[in-house]
């Protein structure tokens, strides 16, 4: 499951480039190559027991930008998200149908090892959730399972997992310390360095800024635009100005149905679906 | 459309289509005013445009204002936000037909007495029967967004153009023929030039239409 970036078709298509673009991206994913897809989800149905949680979801989540996942509480939105790492699979009374294929690899396939996909596929929740352990520990723990690395080798990567979160200027002089001792947002942008360590191609976040402060959602969100160059991002989150400010894609839900997936700025300024237009213009419901 | 979950944002957004129309009305009896004023050599109604341009731009203040304090509080999407859009558009359009009346105002100060025997008063007063329709029919599709009629405004707006021309051409050959009358046909010329922009206005204004209606942008031609 390793990331291809070449393209291809070896044409001179004009690649969009994040740095340049950003969330002005106007492309449907629709529209994107296939080289340019990382998760691709065709036909997905799941239920739990009787009651039926997605159906027939196909969208193409595009290779290192931000996809966000939009609609109402109870829509499907941590469900989708969780298929992608195969979480609901913890659940006993769930049924999956259809495809999904991580960079062209189908992650239900008898081969794949689970613990090796969420380790490709790393996981934020709501909730900071740092192990009782210090701040170094938490980002080395990961790794300790994944890769037998020489001492000197794992503080360079607990020391870039941190980088990468922006969060190592904060605690390089206190790493021996509990993380239980960091703040809020502190503690989040630790288990976003305790999921980039392993290095994984996607990660996910489900609303992981709605138990944060406005400054400490800024950082997460500012944190999320650097990481975007170097990962594909899935995010989950209620709040649509946050949707709109960092997402390239956005897909909206409703009662398990993909309504409408398009770049985030056809969806918030000129959507196809009137579902989608009463939604995002609080006129649902 | 329906309605919106909070009926307060829905009043804030019936106040600023309000405040637009009341600008829009305003700005049609400006240009029909100034005209007239013009035509008619009548120093008292000139100077009563004058007088209501002021009214216009506090009319175009309170609408920014108006509009600023709901972008800053409701963050507007999808057709709130074209809407928005629009209505700030529009309200600058206006403003500037507001600004070209009362340009045709003091150039009836200018002249000393406007003679419509001269060849170019058939064209000119075509001139602003044209654009007077436009901008009426402009500020009428925007309030029942009527596609189908922004864009034969918008096609009209050509002839417009080539009857700017033929005003213009008509000007120029009596200034040829006799230079005595230069300031006053200069006049003349500024008048075509002030319709021609409003016609340029009321054809921006049903450009938004399309906007607002189908999220397409026509500007320039770009579509």
């Amino acid at each position: 499951m390793e990331e291809n970036n070449t393209s291809t078709d070896g044409s001179t298509r004009v690649r969009l480039d994040s740095t340049l673009v950003g969330s002005t991206v106007s492309v449907s994913p629709d529209q994107l190559p296939e080289s340019e897809t990382c998760l691709n989800v065709q036909d997905l149905s799941l239920s739990y027991g009787d009651k039926i949680a997605l159906q027939n979801i196909s969208m193409r989540i595009p290779r290192k930008r931000v996809t966000a996942l939009i609609g109402p509480s109870g829509c499907g939105k941590s469900t989708l998200i969780r298929c992608f790492n195969r979480m609901n699979d913890l659940i006993d009374s769930v049924r999956i149908e259809g495809r999904i294929e991580l960079n062209g690899l189908e992650i239900h396939d008898k081969e794949v090892d689970v613990s090796q996909l969420r380790r490709r596929v790393g996981m934020v929740f709501q909730r900071p959730n740092p192990f009782p352990k210090t701040i170094y520990e938490n980002v080395a723990y990961g790794l300790r399972l994944s890769e037998k690395l020489p001492k000197s080798e794992l503080d360079d990567r607990v020391e870039w997992g941190l980088k990468s979160a922006a969060l190592w200027d904060e605690v390089q002089d206190r790493l021996t310390d509990s993380a239980l001792g960091l703040s809020g947002g502190q503690q989040q942008r630790l288990v976003i360095a305790r999921a980039v360590a392993v290095k994984p191609s996607v990660l996910l976040l489900d609303e992981p800024a709605s138990a944060l402060d406005p400054i400490s959602t800024l950082k997460i969100e500012e944190l999320i635009a650097q990481l975007k160059a170097d990962y594909t991002i899935v995010i989950v989150t209620h709040n649509m100005q946050q949707a709109a400010r960092v997402s390239d894609y956005t897909g909206f839900l409703y009662l398990g149905e993909m309504i409408e997936f398009d770049s985030t700025v056809t969806i918030f300024t000129n959507p196809q679906e009137q579902k989608t237009e009463d939604y995002i213009t609080g006129r649902y419901g | 459309m329906s309605k919106h979950i909070s009926g307060e944002y829905d009043k804030e957004l019936q106040i600023l289509q309000t405040t637009l129309t009341t600008l829009g009305g305003v700005a049609e009896q400006q240009l029909e005013n100034a005209m007239r004023a013009f035509l008619t050599n009548d120093s008292k109604l000139a100077a009563q445009v004058k007088a209501t341009e002021l009214q216009i731009n506090r009319y175009a203040i309170e609408l920014d204002r108006e509009v600023t304090s709901v972008i800053a509080r409701r963050q507007p999407a999808a057709a709130d936000l074209r809407l928005i859009v629009s209505i700030l558009k529009n309200g600058t359009d206006i403003e500037r037909v507001g600004d070209e009346a009362e340009r045709i105002a003091k150039m009836s100060d200018r002249l000393s007495l406007y003679d419509s025997s001269r060849p170019y008063h058939g064209p000119l007063t075509e001139l602003y029967g044209r654009v007077s329709n436009a901008l009426r029919t402009s500020l009428d599709v925007y309030a029942r967004l009527d596609v189908e009629t922004a864009l034969q405004t918008i096609a009209g707006d050509r002839e417009v153009d080539a009857l700017y021309d033929v005003v213009v051409k008509k000007v120029t050959d009596e200034m040829t023929s006799n230079q005595s009358r230069l300031t006053s046909e200069l006049s003349i010329i500024w008048v075509a030039r002030s319709l021609e922009r409003i016609s340029d206005h009321a054809k921006n204004i049903c450009e938004t239409v399309v906007y607002l209606v189908h999220g397409q942008n026509i500007m320039h031609n770009v579509l």
